[in-house]
């Protein structure tokens, strides 16, 4: 095989962790539904990332010089099933957590770490993502969105669309055309670090098809910003935007997404004595895949934590684990109408109507099904 | 793990398999041969521990020695001759030296007659000997009263018949009977898992290298993706085998029924659409007799859940699942292995 999944083991210590993160969990979620932790890291609560930082479970592998903890991959993997596996409300550092404080680490100036890493780790810096355009969705490269160099520094005109939370953040991490056009595709890409304070940034929620409004509508009509916006180097964007999406691609993340309707349906289940053999195997699959998915996630951030890079390995799991995160839906709404006398409490039946609707987006999030095949193809060498 | 036994064994069966003519259905005699060279070689010993000859390897290392059976296409049961050797071993039951296989399944004892049938015996129609489980009881059963009633196509399995009293019945407790099971179902699936390698490495250089409207096939998007998904289920399923073989402790220590029961459930579920795969990339020439690829899909479609189907492994799963009160799935899915065996 070109790929190779080894099956690894959490260390003790960070095993550890669990205990004392899973009781924090369940005292600060127990008033949530089953609909509400269906939300999974689209659930927004500040004052939640707030506790969660007093704890120390903020930038976890960053550097205790700028206030992480300076813990390993196997940590941030604990931490986060614990939180995703539970439905916790996480989405407010989310993104600052896992993308944006480790680019800023890897390619930021000291100045720009010094300044961002240790609101990132106290949760006083909630992050966003500018990549989608209104025509450059897949085809990222095409984006118009432009900084033009001046005397203070650049100007920003254009606009980004589906940017989850942007309108909660204080940040965004866009990335834009510093040089050359459309036709240059890769090159003369940026990243750029904008306060979404600055005047001439007008931000517009998207209401999605479940009523939710996790995501928005950035415009920008010349914004000025400093020159030490720019993070990293100057039309390295693109390359700089596959490492950040590296680390999107390669936690468990993908795994746990219809994890609370699961949870629901299984404690129905029980309660209302739901016992068909149907019933069983469909209980059994779900249980099956998502234990085989979960080792390939922990063999992928073995890797990690060996300084490997399997970016291929994390693309072929996010795809995989997408495909169940989808299957799952399906499934129980399967088991449920099984025998149509069955009566699903307004609880399930909510969390299942949200997850059915709100699943196809958990294969177009951070690259869609297609992208992510067309990399697994060049990685076993077929294009 | 030691690398040099796996290249040791690799270079064996790729010289065992490369003498028997591919063309042609294998002889008897050529068969034998092998049988026998592989036992000469001392390997089907390796399961067991040092002191006893073999090589002192965990059940987990062996994965990737028992899996090159089905990777290469071997046409002897190796991985359950040595499962059963390594089981025989523990239990302390004379198992005569050649090849063996198991049967739990599919099997029917003819008070009439008095005679036990199996209707799909692994290897059935040439093995030396086999262990026949039923409910109450495990038998050893030898080659020379053995009655062929049907030889499938393919020569994997066979329906075969023993007389009652040619069948010696083994004195075990039931752990031993539980081990064997799970034994023979994990090196059923390490061979599975051999052959879904073998047919993903023979679509990937097949689309490499067939050319259709002037340039390789694997240069279209349609096969690109579905070989991405391809590779996405074998890695599925080699996890899966790993999980199930991750037993603690010495070499032969049985592996954890709930482990098993996922890998027999994954492997069997993804494993038809692993076979479409290979054959819809292939097109015509995977129908055909001469080309190999049928050798691996015919593994792939009928090893898959001789043990028992995808949906009966599931429905293992979920009723301990939902018979556990309170537990929530992520508990069961986080908890450490130590805290399965007691729970």
């Amino acid at each position: 095989m070109l790929t190779n999944f080894e099956l690894a083991r959490l260390p003790e210590q960070d095993e550890h962790l669990r205990g004392a993160i899973r009781a924090f969990i369940q005292e600060n979620t127990q008033h949530m539904t089953a609909f509400e932790r269906a939300r999974s890291w689209m659930g927004f609560d500040a004052n939640f990332s707030k506790k969660l930082a007093q704890q120390g479970w903020l930038g976890l592998t960053l550097p205790q010089q700028y206030g992480g903890a300076d813990k390993g991959y196997f940590t941030r993997f604990v931490v986060s099933e614990e939180l995703l596996g539970a439905g916790a409300p996480v989405s407010a550092h989310w993104i600052a957590d896992r993308q944006s404080g480790p680019l800023i680490l890897r390619y930021g100036s000291q100045a720009q770490r010094e300044f961002y890493l240790p609101k990132i780790c106290r949760a006083q810096a909630f992050f966003c993502i500018g990549m989608s355009e209104p025509d450059s969705g897949s085809d990222l490269a095409s984006i118009r969105t432009r900084a033009i160099k001046n005397d203070d520094g650049w100007i920003l005109n254009g606009s980004k669309i589906w940017t989850t939370n942007a309108q909660h953040s204080h940040y965004m991490i866009a990335l834009v055309r510093s040089s050359g056009t459309a036709q240059d595709k890769h090159k003369g890409l940026s990243q750029f670090i904008i306060d979404l304070s600055l005047p001439g940034i007008t931000i517009r929620p998207i209401h999605d098809l479940a009523g939710d409004a996790h995501f928005s509508e950035v415009f920008f009509t010349d914004v000025q910003l400093a020159p030490e916006a720019l993070v990293g180097q100057e039309g390295a964007g693109w390359e700089q935007v596959n490492a950040e999406l590296a680390f999107e691609r390669s936690g468990p993340e993908r795994l746990y997404s219809s994890m609370a309707l699961v949870e629901c349906f299984i404690r129905e289940c029980r309660q209302q004595g739901w016992d068909s053999p149907f019933i069983q195997s469909t209980v059994g699959e779900i249980t099956a895949r998502l234990a085989v998915l979960r080792a390939m996630s922990l063999a992928v951030t073995a890797k990690l934590a060996n300084r490997q890079h399997p970016a291929l390995e994390a693309t072929l799991v996010k795809d995989y684990g997408t495909s169940l995160e989808q299957d799952i839906p399906k499934l129980i709404d399967q088991c449920l109408g099984q025998d149509p006398a069955r009566m699903p409490s307004t609880e399930l039946i909510n969390t299942l109507s949200f997850v059915s609707q709100i699943c196809p987006s958990y294969s177009l999030r951070g690259g869609t099904r297609e992208i992510l095949r067309g990399i697994i193809a060049r990685g076993l060498g077929l294009r | 793990m030691d690398t040099l036994l796996e290249d040791a064994l690799g270079e064996l069966f790729r010289h065992l398999t490369a003498e028997a003519s591919p063309e042609l259905e294998i002889t008897a005699d050529q068969r034998r041969q092998i049988a026998n060279k592989i036992d000469a070689s001392g390997f089907t010993d390796l399961l067991l521990p040092q002191a006893a000859g073999g090589s002192g390897i965990s059940l987990r290392e062996a994965m990737a020695l028992l899996k090159m059976e089905g990777y290469y296409n071997l046409p002897v049961p190796f991985a359950q001759t040595v499962v059963a050797r390594a089981w025989a071993h523990a239990h302390n039951v004379a198992l005569p030296k050649g090849t063996c296989s198991y049967a739990g399944t599919a099997l029917q004892m003819d008070t009439q007659t008095r005679s036990i049938t199996l209707h799909k015996a692994w290897h059935g129609q040439w093995i030396d000997h086999m262990l026949i489980a039923t409910k109450q009881q495990c038998f050893l059963a030898h080659r020379h009263d053995r009655q062929i009633l049907h030889a499938y196509h393919g020569g994997l399995f066979a329906a075969v018949a023993w007389p009652q009293q040619t069948l010696t019945p083994l004195e075990l407790d039931e752990h031993a009977t539980h081990d064997l099971l799970h034994l023979s179902v994990l090196a059923m699936l390490a061979v599975t898992v051999g052959a879904m390698e073998k047919a993903f490495a023979l679509t990937v250089d097949y689309a490499s290298q067939r050319q259709q409207f002037g340039r390789p096939v694997s240069r279209f998007q349609a096969v690109q993706h579905q070989i991405s998904e391809m590779a996405e289920h074998v890695c599925a399923a080699d996890m899966a085998l790993q999980m199930a073989a991750d037993a603690e402790g010495s070499a032969l220590t049985t592996p954890d029924f709930q482990q098993l029961a996922i890998a027999q459930f994954q492997i069997a579920h993804i494993a038809d659409n692993i076979a479409d795969i290979a054959h819809a990339i292939h097109g015509a020439i995977g129908i055909s007799q001469e080309y190999p690829l049928h050798r691996y899909t015919r593994r792939i479609r009928e090893c898959k859940s001789c043990f028992g189907s995808a949906q009966y492994w599931a429905a293992e799963i979920g009723r301990r699942i939902l018979h556990k009160n309170s537990d929530s799935l992520f508990a069961v899915l986080t908890s450490t292995r130590d805290e399965h065996r007691t729970g």
